[in-house]
């Protein structure tokens, strides 16, 4: 069996990409081309990104019909955001590769490297 | 008594001259490993030095409410009596206080390693959603804007690079980026970062500021070195100018040019190594950093057990 992670960002790319809400059975037919899923795995799975806060349920007749809670971009920037936000010296939660110069620092730098350059010419 | 003030005295010259032989010292950019193992002999020293504060009290504390049964309690007996007896008091509050220091401490890093898991948590669960793993090259994508690298350590770590830093970057520069962050995560740098900034959130002081930031710098520039091993300098130094140049759009990521500037001017024209023998004296001046606050300890141990034999 996949990994859960696997199969919710699955889920997530055909709530994403569809323009209504979608029922179980609607996201099972969709995945079964790629992958055939237990109806019950699908539930399982979009159980889990509705208790997670990623999806949106609603009763619709007898079946649940479930949307995601933000758009995909919206999602990204809050990681994101969380990723960027925290980079000074107080967090060592993760490491960036930079950090940004301002205009004075990147001109002085690019001066910099000019003149040693000529330099190692001459 | 006189041990306990001299350990007081040492932990307190550590804490704020220990950082001094490595923070903001030009000789580190051209070792920063070196410059790592001299910056972290001040936590191992300050935290040597106040446990064994704590431990030494207890021991005396004990002897003064419990009956004292055997020989080796007995030492300690005679040691503390020898080395405490005109001031019980002042030794029980200065021992009560490295206990509270030593608790500020063990709590701080407590937290601050929670804090550090829980945001890792939040970012691998966040990123599982969106991040596209790129074939084979061992990095998550992500679509934006913004240009942006950095690796997220846990459960075997994970780099992210956002597309239009791939964008902006050659294949070469994209790989010794990806150099630079894997070097992080199997040198567990985000650990090193951790430590001497528990320090400096714990105690408070500007010469622990100043080592912290020196560590996170030092990071940096060991994975470069790290980087420039498999890849040519150029490359990196170019992908440092592109992703680290102004006006990338990077709303949120901390302006601090300062580092990269150093970075760049250390790839664009490596120095000197030191010689072999000043290199020597720095990993000898950590190691003896380290071992004085246990030989201060040591003392009344060795002369409670020269006594006793000699009685």
């Amino acid at each position: 069996m996949a990994k859960f992670g696997e199969l919710e960002s699955a889920v997530m790319d055909l709530v994403w990409s569809s323009p209504e809400p979608l029922t179980v059975r609607r996201v099972m037919e969709a995945m079964a081309a790629d992958r055939p899923l237990a109806y019950t795995t699908v539930q399982t799975v979009m159980d889990r990104l509705a208790r997670k806060g990623q999806l949106l349920r609603r009763p619709e007749g007898k079946a649940n019909t479930y949307r995601a809670a933000r758009t995909r971009e919206d999602h990204t920037a809050s990681v994101m955001q969380e990723a960027l936000h925290g980079v000074s010296d107080t967090q060592a939660a993760l490491l960036h590769f930079v950090e940004l110069m301002d205009e004075e620092q990147e001109q002085a730098l690019r001066a910099a490297l000019a003149r040693r350059k000529r330099a190692r010419r001459s | 008594m006189l041990v306990l003030l001299l350990l007081l005295a040492y932990t307190v010259c550590v804490l704020l001259l220990g950082p001094r032989l490595a923070a903001g010292r030009p000789w580190t950019s051209s070792a920063p490993r070196l410059g790592l193992v001299i910056c972290h002999a001040v936590p191992a020293a300050a935290v040597s030095g106040v446990a064994l504060m704590a431990a030494m009290t207890a021991v005396s504390v004990q002897h003064v409410r419990a009956d004292v049964g055997h020989l080796l309690h007995a030492c300690a007996v005679a040691v503390w009596d020898s080395a405490t007896h005109p001031g019980v008091p002042v030794t029980t509050a200065l021992g009560l206080a490295a206990a509270v220091l030593l608790t500020h401490l063990v709590r701080t890093a407590a937290s601050s390693a929670s804090s550090a898991r829980r945001t890792r948590r939040e970012q691998r669960e966040g990123l599982a959603l969106i991040g596209h793993g790129s074939d084979g090259d061992g990095y998550t994508r992500v679509t934006s804007e913004q240009r942006f690298a950095y690796c997220l350590p846990g459960e075997g770590g994970r780099i992210v690079v956002s597309t239009a830093a791939e964008r902006e970057l050659d294949d070469e520069e994209l790989a010794a980026v990806l150099a630079h962050e894997r070097a992080h995560l199997t040198g567990r740098h985000h650990a090193l970062v951790q430590i001497t900034q528990v320090l400096a959130n714990a105690v408070p002081l500007a010469p622990l500021r100043a080592l912290r930031a020196e560590v996170a710098t030092l990071v940096e520039m060991a994975a470069d070195d790290r980087a420039c091993r498999e890849f040519d300098r150029e490359a990196l130094l170019t992908a440092l100018l592109r992703l680290g140049a102004p006006g990338a759009a990077t709303p949120g990521l901390a302006v601090n040019g300062s580092r990269t500037v150093a970075r760049a001017l250390r790839l664009a024209e490596p120095s000197q190594q030191q010689p072999v023998s000043q290199r020597a004296a720095l990993c000898a001046v950590a190691g003896a950093m380290v071992i004085t606050p246990w030989l201060l300890g040591a003392v009344p141990v060795a002369l409670a057990v020269t006594g006793h034999c000699s009685a």
